[in-house]
C-alpha cells in the first residue's frame, strides 16, 4: 500500500511537469517584483513556502511595492483565493475515503495548476490524495526555485531597465485576465474593475481600491450574466408563444 | 528582517490555507449555490485587473493618456499576443520587448 502511494504521488508529479515549467515563468516574475518590492531573499522565499499561490504572491508584493497596508494585502490574497473553495468543492467528493489529516495535508498544496491535472486524471483513473498530493509538489518546486531565481536577476536590474522590467508584471498579469474573459460577463467584469480601480486609485484613501473593484466588478459580471440569461429565457418563451 | 513583512507573510499564509482546506473536509454537507459559483467565478478576473489597470494609465498620481506613457501601445500588444498565443512566456516576452523598443525609438 505504501509503494502504491508513493507511485501514485510519482505519477502525479510527473503528469504536471509541463504545466511546472510554465508556472516557473510567474515564479521569475513573482522573484524579480519581489526583489523591487524590497523583500529580502529569505521573505521571498517564505512567501514561497508558506503562502505558496501565484497571483497571491504577486499582487501581495505589488502592493509591498505600492506602501499598502498589511491588512489591505491580507483580505486581498483572500478574496483572490476565494477560487479555491470551489476547486476544493469540486474535488472533495473524489477524495470522500481518504482520511482528513491527508486531505488536510494535500489541500495546502492545491493550485490551478495541480487542480487541472488531477482533475483530468479523476475522470480517466481511480482517484488518489496522492497523486493530487505529488502533482501539487511538483509546482510546489518550481513555483518556489523559479522565485529565488527571479529574485537575483531582480537585483540586476538597474533602475532604468526597471521602467522595462516593471511591465513583466503587468504582461504576466494580462497573460493571466486574457483566457479568463470567454463570455460577455467577463468582459462587463474586466471593464467596470479597469474604471473604478482608475478612479479609485485617484480617489480612494489607501489602497483599499484593489478590494473595492473586485467585489463591485464581480458582482456586475453577476449581474451581467444573470441579465442575459433572463432574457435568453425570455426569448426563448416568446418564440414558443408564438409557435 | 522586517517584523511587519513576517507578519504579513503568515497573515498571508492562514488567509490562503482557509480558502484551501475547508470545502475538501466539510464538502458533500450542503454545497454551494449555483449563484455563489457563478459570483466567484468572476473575481479572479475582477482583482487581476484592478491591479494592474492602474499601472498602465496612472503616472505619478494622474491618469496619463499622452504617446509618452508607452505601456498603453504596450499593454495592447501584450492582450493580443495573450489572446492569440494563450501562452504566460509569449506574453510576458512580448510585453517586455514591447516596451523595451518603443524605449528604443522614441
Amino acid at each position: 500500500m505504501k509503494s502504491e502511494n508513493a507511485k501514485q504521488t510519482i505519477n502525479g508529479f510527473i503528469d504536471t511537469v509541463p504545466l511546472g515549467i510554465s508556472t516557473s515563468i510567474y515564479g521569475l516574475v513573482y522573484g524579480v517584483m519581489a526583489a523591487n518590492a524590497g523583500l529580502n531573499i529569505f521573505e521571498t522565499i517564505a512567501m514561497s513556502v508558506f503562502v505558496f499561490a501565484g497571483a497571491s504572491q504577486m499582487t501581495a508584493v505589488q502592493m509591498i511595492a505600492i506602501g499598502s497596508g498589511a491588512l489591505s494585502i491580507i483580505l486581498t490574497v483572500f478574496i483572490i483565493n476565494l477560487r479555491h473553495f470551489l476547486m476544493a468543492a469540486s474535488l472533495a467528493p473524489y477524495l470522500k475515503n481518504e482520511s482528513v489529516t491527508k486531505k488536510m495535508i494535500t489541500s495546502f498544496f492545491m493550485t490551478d495548476e495541480s487542480y487541472a491535472v488531477t482533475y483530468s486524471q479523476f475522470q480517466k483513473e481511480p482517484p488518489t490524495s496522492s497523486y493530487f498530493l505529488g502533482s501539487g509538489l511538483n509546482i510546489y518546486l518550481f513555483w518556489g526555485s523559479s522565485g529565488a531565481v527571479g529574485y537575483f536577476f531582480g537585483n540586476l536590474i538597474s533602475a532604468q531597465m526597471s521602467y522595462v522590467f516593471d511591465f513583466a508584471f503587468v504582461a504576466a498579469f494580462i497573460g493571466m485576465i486574457v483566457p479568463m474573459v470567454k463570455t460577455k460577463p467577463a468582459v462587463v467584469t474586466v471593464l467596470v474593475s479597469a474604471v473604478i480601480s482608475i478612479v479609485g486609485s485617484l480617489y480612494i484613501p489607501g489602497k483599499w481600491y484593489i478590494i473595492i473593484a473586485g467585489l463591485f466588478a464581480s458582482f456586475a459580471g453577476f449581474l451581467a450574466s444573470e441579465l442575459i440569461e433572463k432574457k435568453k429565457q425570455k426569448e426563448k418563451g416568446v418564440i414558443t408563444y408564438e409557435y | 528582517m522586517n517584523t511587519e513583512i513576517i507578519l504579513l507573510i503568515f497573515g498571508a499564509a492562514i488567509a490562503t490555507y482557509l480558502t484551501r482546506f475547508p470545502l475538501m473536509i466539510f464538502s458533500g454537507r450542503g454545497d454551494i449555490s449555483k449563484k455563489t459559483v457563478k459570483f466567484m467565478s468572476f473575481i479572479a478576473p475582477a482583482v487581476l485587473t484592478s491591479l494592474i489597470v492602474p499601472i498602465i494609465f496612472i503616472r505619478e498620481g494622474s491618469v496619463n493618456l499622452s504617446l509618452g506613457n508607452l505601456y498603453i501601445p504596450a499593454a495592447l500588444i501584450t492582450v493580443l499576443a495573450a489572446y492569440y498565443s494563450r501562452n504566460m512566456l509569449i506574453s510576458v516576452i512580448t510585453g517586455i520587448s514591447t516596451v523595451g523598443l518603443l524605449m528604443l525609438l522614441f
